[in-house]
């Protein structure tokens, strides 16, 4: 089956801007942890930064996807589909959910106290694998995500007990498990796809929130 | 009872120990000031000399150790690092 979502035409223009906006706060954070990374030299650090860097990328190539698909949109379609669209699109398509997938793998590698680059390669080869083999793209991408998520979410909310820093956070990535949770309802029900962008906006606020709280201290 | 230290704080304690006593210090007293054992401390002293933080110099009286440029950077950036790996459950 194809990999597709429905979209309202209105709030199609509001999609790529939000995507473009959550890729802007996924690479502040990633530059941010990369600066620090080149001074403290922690490999925590640069893994958060290759993950956050990974999840910036993916919602660039989202976006450039969706900006491809205007015209069609404003024509009237409103699904999107795999079969619909030109190798530029489908390429688009396939690296937003490869990269989303690395991010996430990344970001719960970078959770990990054992320093062991195959448990990466276990995650992630895993999570890309479980997408290649899939003939519904869109909805296995979302679904091993928001799997991955769970396990974040677990560490962060372990973590809270100990710094009450990481509340925000935990708060954050709870949003992103439930935005993908959301998005498995969108090639039913459009207004899914506009709840998850929004539960995505909530979640991208607090990572932005964060981060400027960590600068100003 | 204290708070169990980060490694992020112990490698800044070591390090604000060598600045202490004007950037060069032998081993037995970052025993004394930095409060780990023997072999916690080796292994951080061969972390830190691998992240280039520190020098070793060999002298006729034994190793001393000596803060790196890149040490005073840690020193000085360490609020920011530790509020950020706080804030993202970096904390090992």
């Amino acid at each position: 089956m194809d990999y597709e979502y429905i979209i309202p035409e209105w709030f199609f223009t509001f999609s790529i801007g939000m995507e473009l906006l959550y890729a802007l706060i996924a690479f502040g954070i990633a530059f941010t942890a990369y600066k620090l990374y080149r001074v403290a030299k922690e490999r925590t650090l640069k893994h958060l930064s290759i993950g956050f860097g990974f999840i910036s990328l993916s919602y660039l190539l989202w976006a450039s996807v969706n900006m491809v698909m205007i015209e069609q949109v404003r024509a009237g379609v409103q699904t999107v589909c795999l079969s619909c669209l030109q190798n530029v699109g489908r390429m688009g398509i396939y690296g937003h959910s490869i990269f989303f997938l690395l991010g996430f793998s990344t970001l719960a590698y970078a959770t990990f106290t054992l320093n062991r680059p195959s448990l990466w390669y276990l995650v992630a080869g895993l999570s890309l694998t479980a997408f290649a083999a899939s003939t519904q793209k869109f909805l296995t991408t979302h679904i091993i995500a928001a799997f991955i998520l769970t396990y974040i979410i677990y560490h962060y909310w372990c973590c809270s007990s100990t710094h009450a820093q990481t509340n925000r956070t935990l708060l954050a990535f709870t949003f992103l498990f439930v935005s993908n949770v959301t998005f498995l309802l969108s090639p039913e029900f459009y207004y899914a796809y506009i709840i998850g962008h929004f539960l995505e906006l909530g979640a991208y606020a607090l990572f932005l929130s964060t981060l400027l709280t960590t600068q100003k201290q | 009872m204290n708070k169990k230290r980060t490694r992020l704080e112990i490698i800044k304690d070591i390090l604000e120990v060598i600045r202490a006593k004007s950037g060069k210090i032998k081993p037995t007293h970052i025993l004394y000031k930095s409060n780990l054992s023997h072999g916690m401390m080796e292994t951080y002293l061969a972390e830190l000399q691998e992240k280039e933080f520190i020098l070793e110099q060999k002298t006729k009286t034994g190793r001393t150790y000596l803060i790196t440029p890149k040490g005073q950077e840690y020193l000085a950036q360490y609020h920011t690092i530790a509020q950020f790996t706080d804030t993202f459950g970096l904390n090992e």
